[in-house]
């Protein structure tokens, strides 16, 4: 009796109060739901772009009696997010690695990437400096030159059997190869409009 | 006289502009290259499918053409193998091996891609019936074909992406870490390599953590990769600081986590010294030793001269 006296006289109060409680309660819960924590995730993708400088390069020879050569360069650049790095690769496009004019052929240098020679009169061949055995310097643009008995060249590989330029242990940006490309000919050459392609080939390594 | 002077001089400076333009337009090109260059990027990198037996995978790839031209392109898929612990990638097909690129076949054998277009190409892979399990390998790529051009090479470029196929079934997965390598004495780069074997009969992935600290404890190089390791094989991580200075004191450390083996890399201490370095060294030293040798002979005999 006493106590519901005491509520009717302090109604004010005890209503309040349970207001008071009440949004207490439930802010405390707003505040948990607040909290609430989400995850965020996000799949990155490997990806390994290839490009060279040039989608050609020119070697055009204008023969002498003792053999001219002419030197040009292309550089390719590799970029990968991939971690297990990259292997670069080059091989002739087909099986042929002879360059052709018709019925002409300048043949491929005897050299390898592992033991390159200097170039022969009336061969083709690439190098990338300080590889394999490539020399460490003096590689250079060319135009009808004499034929250099110090710089080295190897015969381009047929396709299936390529020849390893670069491999990486971690991701690249933009890592770039020069490669070297010289035709020598003398005047016993046929003249003429000679070709042949290559392929250069990035994967994941 | 006079005039016919000039008229000689007008008739040679006509030649030789002649002569220039002819050889500016002819001669001085053939060095250069002027084709425009071609970006190919291909996503994924790889893929690691495992599938039954007589099942198909239904996959897809992205080739994206990242420069300012575009350019026809081929699709096209190879068995994909190693030679050497160097892991020298070769995509020929064996007359002795299951030619795992026929299991692969392509929505479109190819097209041609605009300048900053992604061109999706779908495939899948149809696993024969009766394949035994284990770890199969193709590589599907992206290659550009670029016309052939009079009195040139002609490059191509092209990108791939690799295929760890798995064939559902038991399988075993057996590795180990056989040597890791780091010499004393080098000079820059500082090199140093991890062996590990694959004796099972499935690829596997193993993570390597390599870190380069000078004597203060400060981290100079860190690598963190991941290589895939094939069946029956070895391969040998090479792992090249490019950027060593001429001379120092560095503590190498690291660590190999592979088929739930977490393998920690003995501490290597390496001294790095370029050829000038030590040519400068071995010079100070030589004279150190003439001064040790030559002084005192010199002081006797002086001292000798003196009491005389």
């Amino acid at each position: 009796m006493a106590l519901e006296q005491f509520y009717f006289k302090n109604i004010k109060l005890v209503l309040t109060v349970a207001l008071t409680l009440l949004v207490a309660t439930f802010s405390t819960a707003v505040v948990s739901a607040l909290t609430a924590s989400t995850t965020i995730s996000s799949n990155i993708s490997s990806v390994i772009s290839l490009l060279t400088t040039n989608g050609t390069v020119n070697v055009n020879v204008v023969p002498t009696g003792s053999g001219a050569q002419t030197i040009a360069s292309d550089t390719v650049t590799v970029s990968t997010n991939d971690s297990s790095g990259y292997a670069l690769t080059l091989a002739d496009t087909d099986a042929t690695t002879t360059l052709v004019s018709g019925s002409n052929t300048i043949p491929a240098s005897s050299g390898s990437q592992t033991t390159p020679v200097a170039q022969a009169n009336n061969t083709w061949g690439y190098a990338v400096q300080s590889l394999g055995g490539f020399n460490s310097s003096g590689y250079a643009a060319a135009n009808s030159a004499a034929v250099s008995g110090t710089l080295k060249f190897a015969g381009m590989p047929a396709t299936g059997s390529p020849n390893t330029l670069k491999t990486t242990s971690g991701t690249a940006s933009s890592d770039t190869t020069t490669v070297w490309y010289a035709v020598a000919a003398d005047t016993s050459q046929p003249s003429g409009t000679y070709t042949d392609s290559v392929t250069y080939t990035a994967t994941a390594n | 006289m006079v005039i016919h002077r000039k008229g000689v001089t007008q008739a040679y400076w006509v030649r030789f502009v002649a002569v220039l333009a002819f050889l500016a337009t002819f001669c001085i090109v053939p060095a250069t290259a002027y084709a425009a260059s071609q970006d190919i990027t291909m996503t994924p990198t790889s893929v690691s499918p495992v599938i039954n037996p007589g099942s198909v995978y239904h996959g897809s790839f992205q080739v994206i053409d990242q420069g300012k031209t575009g350019y026809k392109f081929l699709v096209y898929a190879t068995p994909y193998r190693v030679s050497g612990e160097d892991y020298t990638p070769d995509f020929t097909i064996l007359p002795t091996a299951p030619n795992i690129s026929s299991w692969l076949n392509f929505s479109v054998p190819g097209g041609f891609i605009n300048p900053g277009k992604t061109i999706t190409i779908n495939y899948t892979v149809s696993v024969p019936e009766n394949t035994q399990p284990g770890g199969y390998y193709a590589a599907a790529f992206a290659e550009t074909q670029y016309p052939k051009v009079a009195n040139s090479v002609t490059l191509n470029e092209q990108v791939g992406e690799l295929f760890y196929i798995q064939v559902a079934g038991p399988v075993v997965k057996k590795g180990e870490l056989l040597t890791w390598q780091s010499n004393f004495f080098q000079k820059p780069p500082l090199t140093s390599t991890i062996r590990l074997q694959n004796d099972g009969s499935i690829n596997y992935p193993a993570t390597i953590q390599y870190n380069v600290r000078d004597i203060l404890g400060h981290t100079k190089y860190s690598l963190y990769t991941v290589k895939e390791l094939l069946p029956q094989t070895i391969r040998r991580i090479t792992v090249p600081w490019y950027k060593t200075p001429s001379i120092g004191l560095f503590k190498v450390t690291g660590s190999v986590s592979f088929l739930n083996q977490h393998k920690t890399l003995p501490t290597k201490w390496v001294l790095v010294m370029s050829s000038t370095v030590r040519f400068i060294i071995i010079s100070i030293l030589i004279l150190v030793i003439l001064l040790l040798v030559i002084r005192p002979k010199y002081l006797s005999k002086k001292k000798k001269r003196s009491r005389k």
